[in-house]
């Protein structure tokens, strides 16, 4: 998955980089050699090996192959824990026996760095850090920290808290996986439909949180968005993980990151869908979301990723706004609330009605919502409804509203410059 | 399920090339592996080449191990097996014969 992005190439950029997309895999890979119980051993293990990175491919040549130079590096230092507590410490992974001996000690860690075994450790990681008994925050901070090569300060920025919060969530998580005992395994058959479910939430939640945020941080955000279609492409690729709905959700994913780049201006002005630049939106990666979509329509099962991603088609598709078929959004929507009901969905529900009954309409159906009032979104869209039914005063108050209820920036800049539109219109005098 | 010893004796890779030597050492990986993966293998290691012998009730030490390559202990492993047929047959596996060395096969004594 390639967002842009600006890289120079110096040593510790690549490091940067690396950290991004082999951390996470090396984790992984240690903790099945070590067990979840040694986790620790696992992250000290790659924490170490990048700051040898760092070091030595500064002061010289980086290698031609850094990847396998970090897997090198990594193994030789597993295996020399190993040795020096063959005695004292038990693995309980699979693989103890294994590792006691020095016929096979070698090639036990040599072997667990094949691409098959990575990508089987990474399942196993997965499935782990999302646990249904620890709390959705607790999977989400977990699984950023050991599958994304996400370091606790970028977590913190990405998720809007503090270091400490994050480290105490990250600290309950493992301390409460040990305690489970939890086998560090890919779910047996019978559980796997729930298990999936719980890692397609954890998923999405992280991608929202790239593509919704409020962080300032576009770079943390893009690498959130990618992160997560990345987990959902690994579950894709096993036989555990695959299952239309997973395919619904790459599908989703797809659909709205393709307009990454269209969404914010050159001055990191938040722009609207009906103000986007289409030629911007990625092609490639709305033809994959729109094939990912197509694999999701067989079988019989739909899910409210089903849906969402048929509503982003719908978007996708079309090559400007005044062409959306709002009818068949509506269509979608009302069956999404159906089975997955929030007010959320209505107020975005709401959006499509304003589209196709007007303005009036839409204000009634945005009244029905009760639970929103301090959602800075709610208040906007209750704002920009007026002021296209013409009542500005009424327009201007939830402007104000929607101000005050929102700390991004961004936000903060669009929302003002709606209420200079919306003050214009009622004073009849433009202010500079 | 009773534990077994295989002590292995000669089978010595010396003069083998680097890429040979690997190859020789991946078989005896293979092999392990596939016992582990049947719950067969419990432990195990080579030795170094280097020791001591300590005999006699004076308990006089030289240098070992002994005087015929073909007699040095190369290396150990402890598996399970239903009786001593069996653990026979799983020996017979071993990548030691194809460099001329030889498997002791006994059973371990539980007090």
């Amino acid at each position: 998955m390639n967002l842009k992005s600006n890289d120079t190439p110096n040593s510790s950029t690549l490091v940067d980089h690396l950290f991004r997309h082999e951390a996470g895999k090396m984790v992984s890979v240690l903790t099945r050699i070590f067990g979840f119980e040694h986790i620790e051993i696992a992250e000290d293990i790659v924490q170490d090996t990048f700051i040898k990175a760092l070091k030595e491919w500064s002061y010289h040549k980086i290698p031609i192959n850094p990847q396998a130079w970090l897997y090198r590096v990594a193994k030789n230092a597993a295996i020399d824990i190993i040795r020096k507590n063959k005695y004292a410490d038990e693995y309980k992974s699979e693989l103890n026996f294994l590792l006691k001996s020095e016929w096979t000690l070698t090639n036990s860690v040599d072997s667990m760095f094949l691409d098959s075994e990575i990508k089987d450790s990474q399942l196993r990681m997965i499935f782990t850090c999302c646990y249904p008994e620890l709390p959705p925050e607790s999977q989400i901070a977990l699984t950023l920290k050991t599958l994304c090569g996400f370091s606790v300060k970028e977590i913190s920025k990405a998720l809007l808290t503090t270091e400490s919060n994050i480290n105490k969530r990250l600290f309950r998580a493992k301390q409460k996986i040990k305690e489970l005992k939890l086998t560090f395994e890919i779910p047996a058959a019978r559980e796997i439909h729930n298990r999936l479910e719980v890692v397609h939430k954890v998923i999405y939640l992280i991608f929202n949180e790239g593509y919704n945020s409020s962080s300032e941080d576009m770079l943390i955000r893009k690498d959130l968005c990618s992160e997560a279609i990345r987990l959902a492409e690994i579950l894709k690729e096993s036989d555990a993980g695959r299952n239309t709905t997973t395919y619904a959700l790459l599908a989703l994913m797809y659909l709205h990151v393709s307009r990454l780049d269209a969404r914010i201006d050159s001055e990191g002005k938040i722009l609207l869908l009906k103000e986007q630049d289409r030629s911007l939106w990625a092609k490639d990666l709305i033809e994959k979301g729109l094939d990912y979509l197509h694999e999701a329509s067989t079988g019989d099962k739909i899910s409210e990723y089903h849906l969402e991603a048929g509503i982003a088609a719908f978007h996708a598709s079309v090559k400007s706004f005044e062409e959306t078929d709002w009818k068949g959004i509506l269509r979608l929507y009302d069956l999404l609330i159906e089975i997955a009901p929030g007010s959320i969905k209505n107020l975005n529900r709401a959006i499509v009605i304003c589209q196709i009954d007007g303005p009036q309409k839409a204000i009634e159906e945005l009244k029905k919502i009760d639970d929103l009032k301090d959602y800075h979104l709610y208040q906007s869209t209750l704002a920009e409804f007026y002021f296209l039914s013409g009542n500005y005063e009424s327009s201007l108050e939830h402007f104000e509203k929607a101000l005050k209820l929102t700390e991004s920036k961004a936000e903060k800049t669009l929302i003002k410059r709606k209420l200079e539109k919306t003050r214009e219109k009622v004073t009849g005098i433009s202010q500079f | 399920m009773k534990d077994y010893l295989f002590l292995f004796r000669g089978g010595s890779t010396n003069g083998l090339s680097p890429e040979e030597s690997q190859k020789h050492m991946q078989k005896w990986y293979d092999w392990i592996k596939k016992l582990s993966d049947e719950g067969k293998f419990k432990a195990g290691e080579p030795l170094g080449s280097e020791g001591k012998v300590v005999s006699g009730t004076k308990k006089l030490v030289t240098d070992g191990p002994f005087a015929e390559s073909k007699e040095v202990v190369g290396g150990y492993l402890i598996v399970q097996a239903k009786d001593l047929n069996e653990a026979t047959e799983i020996a017979k596996g071993c990548p030691t014969f194809e460099m001329g060395g030889s498997t002791e096969v006994r059973d371990i004594h539980k007090m």
